[in-house]
C-alpha cells in the first residue's frame, strides 16, 4: 500500500467519523417552534414599526429601565441648570420707568457698572437704554443700543420715536 | 404574481378546516414564495422557513456546538433574510443567499465569542446512530481507545471541531456533516472551488491529529 493510498484512506475514515456528527439532532418539535418563533417576532416587530414615532420611545423607555434612569437623569439635571440660569441674572436686574409703566431688564445692571472695558467690547451707556411700545403688542419690546466703549453716542443711534428711558 | 399573492392570502384565510382549491403554499417553488415574500406575505415566508432551517440549523450547531447559540443564530439569519429580502435580486437561489447571511452571522459571533467562556450544549444522538456502520466498527476495538462510548465520542469529535478556525469548521460542516459539493460551498463562503479543497484538506490534517485515537490504526 503506498503513502498515497494510506492518505485518502485515512481521509476517508476521518470523513465517516466526522460524518457521524450529522446523527446530533435538536429536541423533537423543534423545526415547528422554531418557525413560528420566528414569524412571530417579525409579526412583533411588523406592529412595533406601525405605531406613532412617540409611542415607541415610550415602550423603549418601559422596556429599558437603564435607558429610562440615563433619561431622567438628564431632564433633572436640564431642569437644574434651567433654574439656576433663571435665578443667577437676577441681581443684576434693574427697574425702569417710561410712560408710567415699569420695566424690569435682567442683565441691565451688570452692563451700567461695569467700566472694565477689557472684560468685554461693547459698553452700553445707561443713557442710551430705550424700550418702547411697539404697536399693539402687549409686552414693550426692548431694544438696547449698544456702542463700542469710548466712541460716545451718535445721534443716529437712537431709535427714532422712542423715549429715552431714565433708571 | 398578485394571482400567487391572492392565492395565499385565501389559502391562508381558508385554513385548514376547508378543501382549498387554490394552490397550496408546499406547491410554490422557492422564487414564487420570495416575491411573494418581498410583498410582506408572512405565511409564504412561514414555508421558507420550514424548508430550510433544519439545515441552516445544523450548520449553526455544528459550527457552534451549542444549541442555544444555534437556535438564536438560526432564528436571527432567517429575520435578516425577510428584512434585506427586498434587496434579494434573486442571483443566487434563496437558500444559498439565506445560507451567506447565516454563515456571515456565524462567523462574526465566533469571533466575538472566542473572548468569553463558553460551554459545550450538544444536542442528543437520533437512535439510528447505534446502527451506523462507522459506529459499530468504532465499537468493535478496532481504535486505539477500545470501547466507545457514542457520548464520549460526540464530545471528542465537538472538541476537535471547535480546535479548526471558523472558516475551516465551516468547510467541514457543509461538506463531511451536510454533504455538499465543493461547488455548493464555494458559493455559500464566496471563495474559489481550489480554496474550498486546500480548506478541506488542512482541515482534515488538523481533525486526524486531534482525533487518531477515535481512528483505525494501519
Amino acid at each position: 500500500m503506498d503513502m498515497k493510498e494510506q492518505h485518502a484512506q485515512d481521509q476517508e475514515a476521518l470523513r465517516k467519523l466526522i460524518s457521524l456528527k450529522g446523527h446530533e439532532t435538536p429536541p423533537p418539535g423543534y423545526g415547528d417552534l422554531l418557525a413560528s418563533r420566528i414569524i412571530s417576532r417579525l409579526e412583533v416587530d411588523r406592529i412595533a414599526h406601525r405605531d406613532p414615532f412617540l409611542w415607541r420611545i415610550f415602550r423603549n423607555l418601559s422596556f429599558r429601565p437603564a435607558l429610562s434612569v440615563v433619561y431622567s437623569l438628564v431632564m433633572i439635571a436640564l431642569v437644574c441648570f434651567g433654574r439656576d440660569v433663571a435665578e443667577a441674572p437676577s441681581a443684576n436686574t434693574q427697574t425702569f420707568q417710561a410712560g408710567g409703566l415699569s420695566f424690569q431688564i435682567p442683565g441691565a445692571a451688570w452692563f451700567r457698572n461695569s467700566t472694565d472695558s477689557s472684560q468685554h467690547s461693547m459698553k452700553l451707556p445707561s443713557r442710551v437704554m430705550t424700550a418702547g411700545l411697539m404697536g399693539k403688542r402687549s409686552r414693550p419690546s426692548i431694544q438696547p443700543t449698544l456702542q463700542f466703549t469710548g466712541s460716545g453716542l451718535s445721534p443716529l443711534s437712537q431709535p427714532m420715536g422712542y423715549p429715552l428711558l431714565q433708571p | 404574481m398578485e394571482a400567487i399573492t391572492r392565492k395565499i392570502r385565501r389559502d391562508d384565510a381558508s385554513n385548514a378546516s376547508l378543501p382549498s382549491t387554490a394552490v397550496s403554499l408546499t406547491d410554490l417553488d422557492d422564487a414564487c414564495l420570495v416575491t411573494a415574500s418581498q410583498q410582506g406575505e408572512l405565511a409564504a415566508f412561514d414555508e421558507l422557513i420550514r424548508r430550510y432551517h433544519s439545515r441552516i440549523y445544523a450548520t449553526l450547531y455544528h459550527m457552534t456546538s451549542n444549541h442555544e447559540d444555534a437556535d438564536d443564530l438560526t432564528q436571527e439569519s432567517f429575520i435578516r433574510a425577510f428584512k434585506a429580502l427586498k434587496r434579494f435580486k434573486g442571483d443566487a437561489s434563496f437558500y444559498t443567499w439565506t445560507y451567506r447571511i447565516a454563515v456571515n452571522l456565524t462567523i462574526n459571533f465566533l469571533k466575538k465569542r472566542h473572548r468569553r467562556a463558553y460551554h459545550l450544549s450538544l444536542n442528543d444522538m437520533d437512535i439510528q446512530v447505534e446502527n451506523h456502520p462507522e459506529l459499530v466498527a468504532l465499537i468493535s476495538n478496532k481504535t486505539p481507545r477500545g470501547e466507545v462510548r457514542i457520548h464520549e465520542l460526540q464530545q471528542k469529535l465537538n472538541e476537535a471541531m471547535l480546535q479548526l478556525s471558523e472558516t475551516h469548521r465551516l468547510t467541514v460542516t457543509l461538506h463531511d456533516i451536510q454533504g455538499m459539493s465543493h461547488e455548493e460551498i464555494s458559493k455559500i463562503m464566496d471563495c474559489n472551488v481550489g480554496t474550498v479543497r486546500s480548506r478541506l484538506f488542512y482541515a482534515r490534517q488538523q481533525l486526524q491529529g486531534y482525533l487518531a485515537d477515535y481512528l483505525p490504526q494501519p
